[in-house]
């Protein structure tokens, strides 16, 4: 039985998934951050549209993390040694958003400091939000992947050993 | 400021229809194409048009100067990260 190709097309599909809420919510949505906000603050249309740019790759590369994890994951379903199991699956997309907030948060608003959550006085306490809700995604992931590994069949058919 | 023209030229463009209208003038085909033309011309003149031209090399240089690369590093550095964690995991997944 082999669990990894479902692991990694649900996390890959978490990660991309949760790469979406980022930049649709936080970045277009509720326009609390761009991808260079601290470092090139959007207060005049270039600096606002030099953002966009930048903005628009990180979404390119959300939508290759998602598109893999879909390619991953039609892979999987075609393998007789692949466990076909709900409870992985789901516990891996939410690891894998967990995963992208705990890495960009990282990254991005502690180590780099290219942009923060929500700039202003309390951007340390949003920051750190940010990392707690990605690593209780983590640990929520993490206990539906250990639940589902009872779930042993395949996508239509019986395990190959 | 970019929008003003045009949109004069969409109210403007309206009255004209109204005031000399009569149902005939204002429903004619003569009429509706005399409109479509007025307003693709005015659009074209507008300022927006103009707006484009000047800010796009701003805007470019932006984009491509010095700091490109590095920002092209950070941008793509979480998923580096990403993928040097989930590409064990698709190879590290056999059990029993």
């Amino acid at each position: 039985m082999n669990r990894g190709p479902l692991l990694s097309a649900g996390v890959m599909l978490g990660v991309g998934l949760g790469g979406f809420v980022d930049g649709i919510l936080l970045h277009q949505l509720l326009q609390w951050h761009n991808m260079l906000s601290s470092h090139l603050p959007p207060d005049t249309l270039v600096n606002a549209k030099v953002n966009m740019f930048w903005d628009g790759l990180f979404h390119a590369f959300t939508w290759l993390m998602t598109f893999s994890g879909l390619v991953l994951l039609w892979r999987a379903g075609l393998r007789t040694d692949v466990p076909w199991s709900s409870r992985t699956f789901a516990g891996c997309l939410l690891g894998g958003w967990g995963l992208f907030n705990v890495v960009e948060g990282l990254i991005d608003h502690q180590l780099l400091g290219v942009h923060h959550v929500r700039t202003g006085p309390s951007q340390v306490a949003w920051d750190v939000g940010f990392l707690f809700f990605g690593l209780a995604l983590l640990l929520a992931g993490g206990a539906l992947i250990r639940a589902g590994r009872g779930d042993v069949t395949p996508r239509g058919g019986t395990v190959r050993a | 400021m970019f929008v003003i023209p045009a949109r004069r030229s969409l109210e403007s463009a309206s009255t004209i229809r109204v005031t000399d209208s009569g149902a005939f003038l204002a429903h004619s085909p003569a009429m509706r194409r005399l409109n479509a033309l007025t307003l693709t011309s005015v659009l074209l003149v507008s300022s927006a048009v103009f707006a484009c031209e000047t800010c796009r090399p701003a805007v470019e240089a932006g984009i491509f100067n010095e700091h490109f690369w590095g920002r092209l590093a950070i941008t793509l550095l979480p998923f580096g990260v990403i993928l040097a964690v989930v590409t064990p995991l698709h190879f590290l997944g056999r059990e029993r």
